[in-house]
C-alpha cells in the first residue's frame, strides 16, 4: 500500500467520525427540539385547561347569581301568574286561595337569567345551549341548583380539542324556599288572618246575648247592645275596638312568624268590622216597676249579637341575609316574599272587604 | 499530493458544513422553544393562581357571610357599596410565595412591589351580579 492511500484512509476515517459525531449531535438536538415542541404543546393545553376551568368557575357563579336574582324577582311579587308578572299576588281572597308554584317559578326565572350569562360568556370556548335548570331544597337554608345540557363545552386549537361536561351544580345558602313555605303554610294551607280576626273578637269578651226591659215602647237593638248589662258601649265603639284588636293581633302574628333568620311583617292595609243582631220582643201588660214608677206596659227585648271582622293584609317575609341583586341598580338586598291576603272570621256573612 | 490536500480541505469544509448545518438549527430551535415554554409555564402558573384566588372563600365584610372571592370581587365591581378586599394581598402573598404580583380590579390595585418586565399578564372577564346591561367585568393579574 503506498503512502498516499494510507493518508487518504486516515482522513477518510476522521471524516467518517466527524460525520458520525455530527449526526449524533444532530439527532440529539432534534430530539431535544421535539421534546421542547411537545412540552410547549402540553403547556399550551394546560393553559387551555385553565381557561376551561375558569369558564366552569364562571358558569357556576353565573348560576348562583341567576338564582339570587330569580329569588328576588319571584319573591317580591309572590309568584309569577301569567300576565301579572309585576303585580303582588293575592294569595287569599276569603275562601279562594292562590297556589304559589314557587319551585317552577324559581326554576323558570333562573333558567332565563342563566341563558343571558351563557350568551355573554360565549367567546373562545364553545358553550352548548342549556336545556333546563332544576331547583331543589336541601334544608331550610340551602338550595341545590343545577343547569344541564346535552352538548359539551369545547375548546379547539391547532393540535388539540378539549371537551368537558357542561353541567353545573351548586349548593346555595339562601332561604327563598323556606320563605315561600312559611307563607303557604300560614296563609294558604291555613288561614292565619281568619284566626287572627277570631282571636281579636274573642279577646274583647263581647256578650253574644243580652236583654233589656223598657216601659212603653220596645228598646232598640242598639240600646240593648250599649246597656250596662250588655257591652256598655255603642256598636260604633265596639266596631272600632274590633279594628284596634285586629291590628294588635296581627302584630302578634308577625312576631310569631319571626325568627333569627326570617323576619315577618304583616301590614293591615284595610280593616272592617260589623255587628249583626237578631232580636225578639216580649210585651208585658201587668204592672211592672220602671225607673219612673210603675207602668202598665213594658217590653223586654232579647238580642243575639254576631261580631264580624275582616282585614286586607300585605305580608312580607324576609330573609335577613342580603344578596347582590338588581332592582334599578345593583346592590345588596334582602330577598323578600310579598303577597296580599284578605280574610274574615266568617267567609259567608263577612265579606266586608271586596 | 496536491490532489490529496484538496480532498482533505474538501472533507473538513464538508464536515463543518454538515456539522453546523445539522446542529445549529436544532440548537436555535431548542433555545426558542425553551424560552416559549418558560413563558407558557409562567402564564399557566399565573392563570392557576387566579383560579385558586377566585375559588377561595372569605368573609364578606358587608354581609358577614362566607362567600367565594369571585362573588366578593363581583360585588366590588358592580355596586356602589364596596366590600373590604384587603384579604387579597394576604391570599396572593401565599400564592406567589413572595414573588412579584399585581392584581387590578377596576381602579384598585393590589401588589407586592415592583415587577420585572418579563412578567405575565392575565386579563379575564368575570361574571358580575345580574344586571342586563353589564354581566361581565374585567380583572387583571400580573405575576412572575
Amino acid at each position: 500500500m503506498n503512502k498516499g492511500i494510507s493518508i487518504a484512509l486516515v482522513f477518510g476515517i476522521i471524516f467518517a467520525m466527524l460525520g458520525f459525531t455530527a449526526l449524533t449531535v444532530g439527532l440529539t438536538s432534534y430530539r431535544v427540539a421535539e421534546t421542547s415542541i411537545r412540552t410547549a404543546r402540553e403547556i399550551e393545553i394546560i393553559s387551555q385547561l385553565n381557561n376551561m376551568e375558569f369558564l366552569k368557575q364562571s358558569l357556576r357563579q353565573a348560576l348562583v347569581y341567576s338564582f339570587y336574582q330569580s329569588s328576588y324577582d319571584v319573591a317580591k311579587v309572590g309568584g309569577l301568574s301569567p300576565g301579572q308578572y309585576n303585580e303582588v299576588k293575592i294569595w287569599r281572597n276569603y275562601e279562594t286561595t292562590y297556589q304559589p308554584n314557587y319551585i317552577k317559578d324559581l326554576n323558570d326565572t333562573t333558567f332565563e337569567i342563566f341563558k343571558e350569562y351563557v350568551t355573554a360568556l360565549k367567546d373562545s370556548i364553545e358553550i352548548p345551549d342549556y336545556i333546563l335548570t332544576s331547583v331543589k331544597k336541601i334544608d331550610d337554608t340551602t338550595v341545590e341548583v343545577n343547569a344541564s345540557s346535552t352538548g359539551k363545552l369545547k375548546l379547539k386549537g391547532r393540535f388539540y380539542e378539549i371537551n368537558d361536561n357542561p353541567n353545573v351544580t351548586d349548593k346555595i345558602k339562601i332561604k327563598t324556599i323556606k320563605l315561600f313555605e312559611i307563607g303557604k303554610e300560614n296563609f294558604v294551607d291555613k288561614d292565619s288572618i281568619k284566626e287572627t280576626v277570631e282571636d281579636a273578637i274573642t279577646s274583647i269578651g263581647f256578650k253574644s246575648s243580652c236583654s233589656l226591659t223598657a216601659c212603653g215602647s220596645c228598646p232598640s237593638a242598639e240600646q240593648v247592645f250599649s246597656s250596662a248589662s250588655c257591652n256598655g258601649m255603642s256598636t260604633n265603639q265596639a266596631k272600632n275596638l274590633i279594628k284596634e284588636r285586629i291590628d294588635e293581633k296581627t302584630n302578634e302574628l308577625s312576631n310569631e312568624l319571626t325568627s333569627v333568620d326570617v323576619r315577618t311583617n304583616i301590614e293591615v292595609l284595610e280593616k272592617q268590622a260589623d255587628i249583626k243582631s237578631s232580636c225578639s220582643d216580649t210585651i208585658g201588660n201587668c204592672c211592672r216597676p220602671c225607673e219612673d214608677g210603675c207602668c202598665a206596659n213594658y217590653c223586654t227585648k232579647t238580642c243575639t249579637f254576631r261580631y264580624y271582622g275582616a282585614a286586607k293584609t300585605l305580608t312580607s317575609i324576609m330573609d335577613t341575609t342580603k344578596y347582590p341583586v338588581y332592582d334599578g341598580s345593583n346592590d345588596l338586598r334582602n330577598i323578600q316574599l310579598k303577597f296580599y291576603a284578605i280574610s274574615s272570621n266568617d267567609y259567608v256573612n263577612a265579606k266586608l272587604i271586596p | 499530493m496536491k490532489g490529496l490536500i484538496d480532498i482533505i480541505i474538501f472533507g473538513v469544509v464538508f464536515t463543518l458544513i454538515l456539522g453546523f448545518g445539522t446542529i445549529f438549527p436544532y440548537v436555535e430551535l431548542n433555545t426558542v422553544f425553551r424560552a416559549q415554554t418558560t413563558i407558557e409555564y409562567k402564564y399557566s402558573s399565573v392563570s392557576q393562581a387566579l383560579i385558586v384566588l377566585l375559588s377561595e372563600t372569605q368573609q364578606d365584610s358587608q354581609t358577614a357571610t362566607i362567600k367565594p372571592v369571585i362573588e366578593i370581587i363581583g360585588e366590588y365591581l358592580s355596586s356602589d357599596s364596596k366590600p373590604d378586599m384587603s384579604f387579597i394581598n394576604n391570599d396572593l402573598n401565599l400564592l406567589f410565595k413572595n414573588k412579584c404580583y399585581r392584581f387590578s380590579v377596576s381602579s384598585q390595585t393590589f401588589g407586592s412591589g415592583l415587577c420585572k418586565e418579563e412578567n405575565v399578564t392575565i386579563t379575564k372577564n368575570i361574571v358580575l351580579p345580574y344586571n342586563k346591561q353589564k354581566l361581565l367585568g374585567e380583572i387583571k393579574l400580573v405575576g412572575e
